[in-house]
């Protein structure tokens, strides 16, 4: 049911509430978004993660605390930001942009989310082909491979990403409720994971656990030691990871993407029920998966490679194994689904089952490819950059624009398909970021804090400029 | 009927889940390929137990 209505809140042309705002009759209690976010975030690339945090040389205490920190952040995001709007509009994310911005640029945008979604979807069909490595025993990728190193390899991700968008063509719903009578256990076997690496830690150290202290300093020993990076990885403090935490699904929150969600919520707070995903997702299981991949590096150094298949048998065999293709199977599904959505909102003639097997044709091939899976870390901090600023666009539309006696959704007052305000304040800082993270000023991990408030603010310039000319004439 | 028990068992399944990682932590069960054995036959469980109560109320035929 959760999915469903999920799928409904992403779905541009669903048809329920899609050009209206959500009736009272139709709004939802506080535990459907528990079950929602919960699920939704203990998903395949959690094992990459959790992982790569271990490569980047995080310490225990800037991994610990800079989650608890950064995922508070990421709730309160959500509730200051994304629900407020969502229940007082009731609308879409698609129609409340198009109100704002013009149905040409909502275009835009959604070419840009579709093709994130693909890549997004391509890092978990590389999870899930990892798994087929431990079987068929071929080279898999290593930690800074970009491209593919192996037939057998390339052979395996067709296989698991030819699977999964066939299945997602012809029947989304099906493994939509299939993820949701995984999603307990799923959030359990990832527990497991971190439970038993713990014991093969105290195991291998021979360390005495008697109390709490003696787990920390473990943890600050032999698990999360800090000090360098693995070669090829950027090192990670706490303000990394607490900004990454932050950020990781800012499309969502600070991007606004979640109106299309929270608009079916009672009251704004209902938001706060985005914490169980990001407790149980990104800090129990990140947590988790880094113990294990910690555990790989003690016992061999030079063996570096994050491969979540691997990892998760040796840890509990074949259910780690089971655990892995249904987290990335799972998520993978409404990934390619909503980038589909997406495309299809581009090119409505076409049919779903086509649009969604081309999209997964497209996740299949960026699958093949590493670099997005091992490179995740930067993958998702540009995701959430791309989209933050539409994000900002909205809630200077919805709570400023008036004190500056401007217009707001000013594309649907002024009938015109393309706010050249919205788009220059969008594709300006994309620029500005862009090129504050190539010169070296500001890691992509950051760049989104400043950036969002250059975009609130050139809009309200932008707007000024532009809605006068619009009067003028 | 049929769904009370089916729910019990989904849940048991849980516990089942994870207990043995829980003793393998503290001890009491030295050995992990008992741990695999036994969450592996959990996981099956689990997975025939649960869609008979849960998939009709995720709005499955």
């Amino acid at each position: 049911m959760i999915e469903t209505h999920e799928e409904k809140a992403q779905k541009p042309s669903s048809g329920e509430f899609e050009r209206d705002p959500v009736p009272k009759s139709a709004l939802l209690g506080f535990k459907s978004f528990i079950g929602m976010y919960a699920g939704e975030h203990c998903a395949g690339t959690e094992l990459m993660i959790g992982p790569l945090f271990v490569a980047a040389g995080v310490s225990a205490f800037d991994v610990v605390v800079g989650l608890l920190v950064g995922n508070a952040l990421a709730v309160a995001s959500w509730m200051l930001l994304c629900a407020p709007i969502a229940t007082k509009a009731r609308l879409t994310l698609y129609y409340q942009l198009e109100k704002i911005c013009g149905r040409h640029l909502v275009m835009f945008y959604n070419l840009a989310n579709g093709v994130m979604f693909c890549f997004l979807a391509g890092a978990m069909i590389t999870v899930s082909a990892t798994t087929l490595g431990v079987w068929f025993n071929f080279s898999m990728p290593e930690l800074n491979d970009l491209y593919p190193n192996s037939i057998g390899w390339v052979l395996a991700v067709v296989a698991m990403g030819g699977l999964i968008a066939i299945v997602a063509a012809y029947g989304y719903q099906v493994v939509a409720k299939f993820a949701n009578i995984a999603a307990p256990w799923m959030v359990l076997v990832f527990l497991v994971f971190g439970l038993i690496g713990l014991k093969q830690f105290i195991n291998v150290t021979n360390t005495e656990i008697t109390s709490f202290p003696d787990i920390w300093t473990l943890a600050k020993t032999q698990i999360w030691k800090g000090g360098d990076p693995l070669p090829g990885q950027v090192k990670f403090t706490f303000w990394h990871v607490t900004f990454f935490a932050w950020f990781c699904n800012m499309a969502m929150h600070v991007g606004m993407s979640d109106l299309s969600v929270f608009r079916f919520a009672k009251k704004s707070w209902y938001a706060v029920a985005s914490g169980a995903g990001m407790y149980v997702g990104h800090f129990m299981a990140w947590l988790c998966a880094s113990i294990l991949y910690a555990y790989q590096l003690h016992l061999n150094p030079s063996d570096t490679n994050v491969l979540p298949g691997p990892l998760a048998y040796r840890a509990v065999g074949l259910t780690g194994l089971i655990c892995v293709i249904i987290a990335g199977w799972t998520t993978a599904n409404p990934t390619i689904y909503r980038a589909g959505l997406a495309f299809q909102a581009i090119v409505p003639k076409w049919s779903r089952f086509t649009v969604t097997l081309i999209t997964g044709a497209i996740a299949t091939i960026a699958g093949m490819f590493p670099a997005i899976a091992m490179k995740l870390l930067g993958f998702v901090a540009l995701y959430g950059m791309l989209l933050m600023p539409m994000g900002a666009v909205i809630f200077v539309d919805f709570w400023l624009i008036k004190k500056f006696d401007l217009q707001s959704n000013y594309a649907e007052i002024s009938k015109k398909h393309f706010n050249l305000a919205a788009g220059l304040t969008w594709f300006i800082t994309l620029g500005a970021c862009w090129w504050l993270v190539q010169t070296g000023r500001v890691a992509i991990y950051f760049v989104s804090l400043p950036g969002w408030f250059f975009a609130a603010a050139l809009y309200i310039v932008l707007s000024f400029l532009y809605q006068k000319k619009f009067k003028a004439n | 009927m049929i769904k009370q028990i089916a729910q019990l068992v989904s849940w048991l399944c849980l516990i089942v889940l994870v207990l043995p990682s829980v003793l393998f932590l503290t001890g009491k069960l030295p050995s992990l390929n008992q741990v695999k054995l036994i969450m592996l036959m959990a996981t099956i469980v689990w997975f025939v137990s649960t869609p008979l109560w849960m998939w009709k109320e995720n709005g499955g035929q």
